[in-house]
């Protein structure tokens, strides 16, 4: 498995090259047990960095190791480096996505599937329902794939068939800025590794794992999930509780069904699932498990699979060929000379879109005023927001958000949201009431993250966007309709 | 450092410290503010509140008739304290419900006014009458008390007329197009009489800033302020803009100047031919709300009362259930000040008057007792528990309702109701009683309380409360 | 250096620098724990804008130029984990602090500027502005910020400058121990020499035993601003160094800059040197008192022909006001006030920097020009117009001298010491 992670993150680091980071770690060794462990996983690891083209696994001194990060607990034994691959998960689906449509996929969002057409024991094709105007209608297909990832149990009934999967949920909390270069793992209080990873222009601390039964929509994140982790990490760097955090974030794993051990050592592989050796029906395949890395050769293997049932004779080029806008190093200095940018502004965009930026940026050339900046705290221009509407299906302001990095900063969009919205406003036509409900989703989401662990100044930045807002009607959740209250 | 004395400490240089300020120089006392920065003030949307309904549809009963019949009501709310503080005062009986008209919010509002109009920063409005006013994505905002470059916009008083939505490239704090169709929904709403209209949204170069790709408002103020002939050069922009619209007025982005915002919008309204005014701020920056910290600050040096900024008060001893000496710092350097009655104005989490401390609300500088909305005492309530799980809940969080109890002579009480110090008075946002964020009272609480902690702050003397 | 397999896990102390060569090709910046408590100060910004009105930088140019001190609290450690992207606005900061002053959250923009530049300095020495390598070679030759003048030429200069000023001028006075340095910096030595002979006077007058430095060396502040920690640190221990040998226990300046980092030096040092720095003003008002000062005024005012009354504006140094203590500014009006013949006409105490701040003379002259003339339009659009202004900084002086003579009002500019000379001596 770690061979295949290996050589995998080198694949990725080559095609997605723009938004893949990579971030040197350090694991501090506290006892002796730790140190023993230490030597296992260096041993373990040592053998693949040349497969990953990273650092090799260096053992460093008590005193060598808080040379590097003086912040942490000295109250250590040791401690490991090695280095690892960090990406942007967002842009890295988006990137796959227009680089699928480039292909001829059609890509169609809010777009969800209520039944799987089954004909005897066939899979004919899907139902579908569109999100925004409840119309439906069928889809005929020839095969279906069930990549719904934690609803993949939930897709697989709709075709009467069975894929249990192990529903996990993990939790983060997100700081504001970098609290420090490099990544540090910690002990939590039940064994379980946390990690402190700066990502990009923020630092993540993560993850737990709490088995769900719920549907994933309904997963909630608890305090005891975030305190779990801030007690694991204030032993790594005592200094963490001062640290601004600005949200949490919580997604669910979709792990293989395995029943009777614990979490950590559940199989991270991914399954492929033909459901006409499984259950003797045709036409359906589904995913199991697997983790990020894991992603692309996940879809090679089925697509492998996919076009021996078709019949088509075709070589995977996905390991080789890069994505859309990773083709190669984006200069950002000629790029902000060449559109009168701010180099940090030129920057972020490339990060973000790579060599797509001069893309981005060039909408600005029919329309001047689309150089605006929208966002201050991510550095965000109105041509990005744009940009994400026209050619990579964002439909509504979150979709903007993810995409952009618009209110993903410690203002979480206190001061950008109206702006962001007026700008979705233009480009999609929205009526005001459609808009306006967006704008109350948007602030709901961003809420979510928020309240698990509001304090600090991101209670006084709160304060700020309550006082700005608590006027606009509409916004609430429960007035959808316009009710009154008293 | 020599430390020194001054007769009454505020200790805050916003709406609520400025004004209880003012009033204790008028009552004869001798007194100084000291602040460590700017707080919710001057990030506000520069309007007063004074009791807006809950609801906003026309027609919008006054703050008068609000304060009787809803605030008043609530038994811990600020101005149901003052008005039984009157009603002790007059000798009245116990509360009827009638009878909740307040002369002192009454003065109390009047004396802001003529505050304001003393330092040529005007603002009309009273307790007669609640405006409505567009905000800048055009959604509907009820405020009391207003600068005329904002109450011109008020939509009771456009009894007929079609509003033009005009702003400036590269200015991204204001969309017209967003607010024109936003206002068409608002007016459904709030039932707007079909003859008040929303015209189009435009967009226009800003003069002197064509081609600019992001513009600040206090750019805008700015140049508008002080280079002649722009005034001019947008009243004509927008009259070009506006022409066979059939605008009778136009709706323009808060941030028309900061020391000539009526010259800039007379000129601009005999160019263009059209009634300007500016909207409501949303969400800061705010050009609004800096105008009224300086008028403010203006006002209180008109006073004669020194603003001693930045002198960030850390501690306060105490000497016979007193407060007594101020540990001060400003830069490198501490000292003390005494002082003889102490105001806290200090707000609420952006002014720094609450903080979260381990996971709970803190008063930092005398650590006093925290109450909630509905009086219960919340020093070690978790914030989490304090929280909606609704983003913009109709009453707010909880949490920002938290603030210090006081009795109806502004003194900070305990939870038995006793006063914590004899000597000593808080108002605004620091308060409990009302929720800071949501309850359509900020900056009216702020002006009427202040008023009344800033009279009894001014007494040299008291009885002793029995 | 073992790359693979077993050998890999034994790797020792060439380990470490492997790892700091790989962070620096991977742009990553070793930060010390002071460094990055700084840098995470900058994360307190709510975005509020309540710094933007008051950015002296902001007003005299537009957001492309320079986005606000809010720009760089936003900017900082948020699109790259270094910060060659954003040296330019980290250079055009005047470092005056007038955002950190009213910010809620008290971020500390010019602090973290400052921090900037001195890795820019260490680690992209390549980028470093022209203007300030020339300051450089000065500092680093001469130990101070402009070339020095031959001594006997400084001193004739000075009389002269005296003259002028129809006030009497005492040779330098050197003593082997006193308990009082006064340390005129090296501005006011090299380039306005009538403020250096002014702070000797005054001393003089009030009886006091003070002695000056020979070869008054910097303060330290111009290498600071250039990013060059490590002379600054070599200037301002020298400046001690002198200090402690003459056995003095208080130093005072009389340029707001020199008394700001002096103080600095004494904070790092733990403020246990026994050693205490103070600003002119500050050591009138709490060692002499303010009675004293203003008698000998009224007594020199009593024995002249004609009084008049001069009207004044006071500007509010940033080194002074914002960094050292807004508290030892208002002693500067405190003094001034009680000074006879003399008439404040301004009611602005928090006005923003001469355009001097932060090098910016040197680095964007034409900026640095116009957030002078801006400030001097608002003192003379005051409905008391002054005749003269005065501050207790002489870089200010020096600063709105030029903006005079590059633009029309007429108005003098004068330093603080000067304007106690005249009326005390």
């Amino acid at each position: 498995m770690v061979k295949l992670c290996s050589a995998e993150s080198a694949i990725i680091a080559k095609i997605a090259k723009n938004v893949i980071f990579s971030i040197p770690i350090l694991i501090p060794l506290v006892d002796k047990a730790d140190v023993n462990r230490g030597k296992m996983f260096a041993a373990a690891y040592a053998g693949y960095s040349e497969l990953r083209k990273g650092d090799p696994v260096i053992t460093l001194t008590k005193e060598e190791a808080l040379k590097l990060e003086p912040r942490l607990n000295p109250d250590i034994q040791s401690a490991i480096y090695f280095r690892e691959y960090f990406i942007d998960p967002f842009r890295l689906i988006l990137m796959n996505a227009v680089d699928a449509k480039r292909h001829g996929a059609e890509i169609q969002t809010y777009t969800e599937v209520i039944d799987i057409l089954r004909k005897d024991n066939s899979v004919t094709g899907v139902r579908v329902r569109d999100k925004f105007s409840g119309e439906i209608k069928d889809i005929k297909a020839k095969i279906v794939v069930n990549a719904s990832g934690p609803w993949g149990s939930k897709v697989a009934k709709m075709a009467e068939l069975e894929h249990p999967l192990r529903l996990n949920k993990g939790s983060h909390v997100i700081f504001d800025r970098r609290i420090s270069d490099i990544g540090i793992i910690a002990k939590c209080i039940d064994g379980r590794t946390a990690y402190l990873f700066p990502h990009e222009n923020t630092t993540i601390l993560g993850t737990t794992a709490v088995d769900i039964f719920c549907d994933p929509d309904e997963v909630e994140t608890t305090y005891d999930d975030l305190e779990y982790l801030m007690v694991a990490m204030e032993k790594a760097i005592p200094s963490i509780r001062q640290a601004r955090i600005i949200r949490t974030m919580t997604g669910v794993r979709p792990m293989i069904n395995q029943y009777g051990i614990i979490e950590e050592n559940v199989t991270r592989n991914y399954e492929i699932i033909d459901f006409e050796n499984k259950a003797g029906v045709s036409g359906f395949l589904s995913f199991g498990g697997g983790k990020l890395v894991l992603y692309r050769i996940m879809a090679e293997k089925m697509t492998d699979l996919i076009c021996k049932k078709l019949g088509k004779n075709a070589e995977c080029k996905t390991g080789t060929d890069p994505l859309i806008g990773a083709e190669k190093d984006v200069d950002v200095d000629r790029l902000a000379t060449k559109f009168g940018i701010y180099p940090h502004v030129a920057r972020k965009l490339a990060y973000l879109y790579g060599t797509k930026a001069t893309d981005v940026l060039s909408l600005a050339e029919e329309n001047p005023q689309y150089k605006m900046e929208i966002c201050n705290c991510e550095s965000i221009l109105e041509a990005a927001i744009r940009y994400s509407i026209r050619n990579e299906w964002a439909k509504t302001l979150n979709d903007v958000r993810r995409r952009t990095r618009v209110a993903m900063g410690p203002c979480q969009g206190c001061s950008c949201i109206h702006k962001v919205a007026a700008v979705a406003a233009d480009e999609l036509n929205m009526s005001p009431e459609a808009l306006m409900q967006d704008l109350g989703n948007l602030l709901q989401e961003r809420w979510k993250g928020k309240k698990p662990l509001l304090l600090g100044q991101q209670l006084a930045q709160e304060e700020v966007l309550q006082s700005s807002y608590s006027h606009v009607p509409k916004i609430h959740q429960g007035l959808r309709t316009g009710e009154e209250e008293s | 450092m020599k430390d020194f004395k001054t007769e009454v400490a505020v200790i805050g240089c916003g709406i609520a410290g400025i004004t209880a300020a003012k009033k204790i120089a008028s009552e004869g006392a001798d007194v100084t503010i000291f602040s460590k920065a700017y707080g919710a003030t001057a990030m506000s949307t520069g309007v007063v509140d004074i009791a807006n309904p809950t609801v906003v549809k026309l027609p919008l009963k006054p703050p008068e008739e609000l304060i009787s019949e809803k605030y008043a009501k609530k038994a811990n709310h600020p101005y149901a304290l003052i008005i039984r503080r009157e009603k002790q005062l007059e000798g009245r009986t116990a509360q009827s419900e009638e009878d909740n008209y307040s002369q002192t919010i009454s003065k109390a509002v009047t004396t802001f006014l003529e505050n304001m109009k003393d330092v040529d920063y005007p603002m009309e409005g009273s307790l007669n009458h609640n405006m409505l006013l567009i905000d800048s994505i055009g959604s509907a905002k009820c405020t009391s008390l207003a600068p005329p470059s904002v109450a011109r916009g008020d939509l009771t008083k456009i009894n007929k007329g079609q509003i033009i939505f005009i702003g400036f490239k590269g200015h991204s704090d204001y969309d017209p197009r967003l607010c024109s169709q936003n206002f068409a929904r608002t007016s459904k709403i709030v039932g707007l009489p079909d003859a008040v209209e929303g015209a189009s949204g435009k967009l226009t170069d800003f003069p002197g800033f064509e081609g600019r790709n992001t513009l600040l408002s206090i750019e805008i103020a700015r140049r508008l302020d002080r280079e002649e002939g722009i005034a001019t050069g947008v009243g004509r922009k927008i009259g070009d803009l506006a022409k066979g619209d059939g605008a009778t007025h136009v709706c323009l982005p808060p941030c028309m100047g900061i020391d000539n915002v009526e010259r800039n919008l007379k000129v601009i309204g005999e160019e263009s031919g059209l009634i300007p005014f500016e909207c409501a701020n949303l969400t800061p920056p705010s050009i609004l709300g800096f105008r009224m910290q300086l008028a403010l600050e203006d006002s209180a040096n008109k006073s004669g009362v020194v603003i001693r900024l930045p002198y960030e008060v850390k501690k306060i001893e105490i000497e016979e259930n007193n407060l007594k000496r101020m540990a001060v710092v400003s830069g490198e350097r501490s000292f003390h000040v005494d002082a003889d009655r102490f105001v806290l104005a200090t707000g609420s989490f952006i002014g720094g008057g609450i903080i979260e401390e381990e996971e709970t609300v803190k008063e930092p500088i005398l650590n006093l007792p925290l109450f909630d909305e509905n009086d219960a005492q919340v020093n070690s309530v978790f914030i989490r528990r304090m929280l909606s799980s609704e983003a913009i809940p109709i009453k707010g969080h909880p949490v920002f309702s938290v603030g210090v109890k006081v009795n109806e002579n502004m003194q900070p009480v305990s939870d038995k109701g006793e006063p914590l110090y004899s000597n000593m008075f808080a108002c605004g946002n620091i308060l409990s009683g009302f929720n800071h964020t949501s309850s359509g009272c900020r900056h009216g609480v702020a002006i009427t309380t202040s008023y009344v902690a800033g009279e009894e702050a001014a007494k040299k003397q008291r009885k002793r409360e029995e | 250096m073992a790359t693979t397999g077993k050998e890999a896990t034994t790797q020792a102390a060439s380990g470490l620098s492997f790892i700091k060569e790989k962070m620096k090709t991977l742009s990553l910046l070793e930060n010390q724990p002071h460094e990055k408590d700084l840098l995470s100060q900058l994360g307190k910004c709510l975005n509020c804008g309540v710094c933007l009105p008051s950015c002296p930088t902001l007003e005299a140019t537009s957001f492309e130029v320079f986005p606000g001190p809010r720009g760089i609290a936003t900017t900082v450690s948020r699109v790259n984990p270094n910060f060659w992207d954003i040296r330019d606005l980290i250079y055009t900061c005047t470092e005056c602090g007038s955002c950190q002053e009213i910010c809620p959250e008290k971020v500390p923009v010019p602090k973290a500027a400052s921090l900037l530049r001195g890795k820019i300095f260490r680690l992209r020495p390549d980028l470093i502005p022209p203007g300030h390598k020339e300051m450089l070679m000065n500092l680093s030759q001469h130990g101070t910020s402009l070339p020095p003048e031959d001594e006997e030429l400084r001193s004739d200069l000075a009389e002269s400058a005296m003259k002028d000023l129809a006030l009497p001028y005492k040779k330098d006075v050197y003593k082997g121990s006193a308990q009082v340095v006064y340390f005129a910096g090296c501005i006011s030595t090299h380039r306005a020499p009538e403020i250096r002979e002014s702070g000797k006077l005054i001393l003089d007058k009030l009886g006091v035993n003070f002695t000056l430095l020979k070869d008054t060396g910097c303060c330290g502040l111009p290498a600071s601003l250039i990013g060059d920690m490590e002379l600054a640190d070599k200037l301002v221990k020298s400046v001690f160094d002198r200090v402690r040998q003459v056995g003095a226990n208080t130093v005072i300046a009389t340029c707001s800059g020199c008394a700001n980092t002096l103080q600095a030096y004494l904070n790092r040092m733990g403020n246990n040197t026994g050693i205490r720095v103070k600003h002119l003003a500050e050591y009138l008002v709490e060692d002499v008192g303010s009675q004293k000062v203003s008698s000998l005024a009224k007594s020199k005012e009593s024995k002249m022909k004609s009084k008049a009354t001069e009207n004044i504006a006071i500007h509010s140094a940033c080194h002074l006001s914002r960094h050292l203590s807004r508290r030892i500014q208002d002693y500067v009006i405190q003094l001034a006030e009680a000074l006879p013949g003399v008439q404040i006409t301004t009611s602005n105490t928090r006005q923003k920097c001469c355009g001097a701040g932060g090098l910016l003379s040197i680095f964007k002259p034409d900026v640095s020009n116009k957030i002078t003339i801006a400030r001097l339009q608002e003192i003379l659009e005051q409905e008391k117009k002054p005749e003269k202004i005065v501050a207790p900084c002489p870089t200010c002086v020096i600063q709105m001298n030029q903006g005079v003579s590059n633009s029309t009002p007429e108005i003098k500019v004068e330093d603080f010491a000067v304007l106690l000379a005249r009326k005390i001596v």
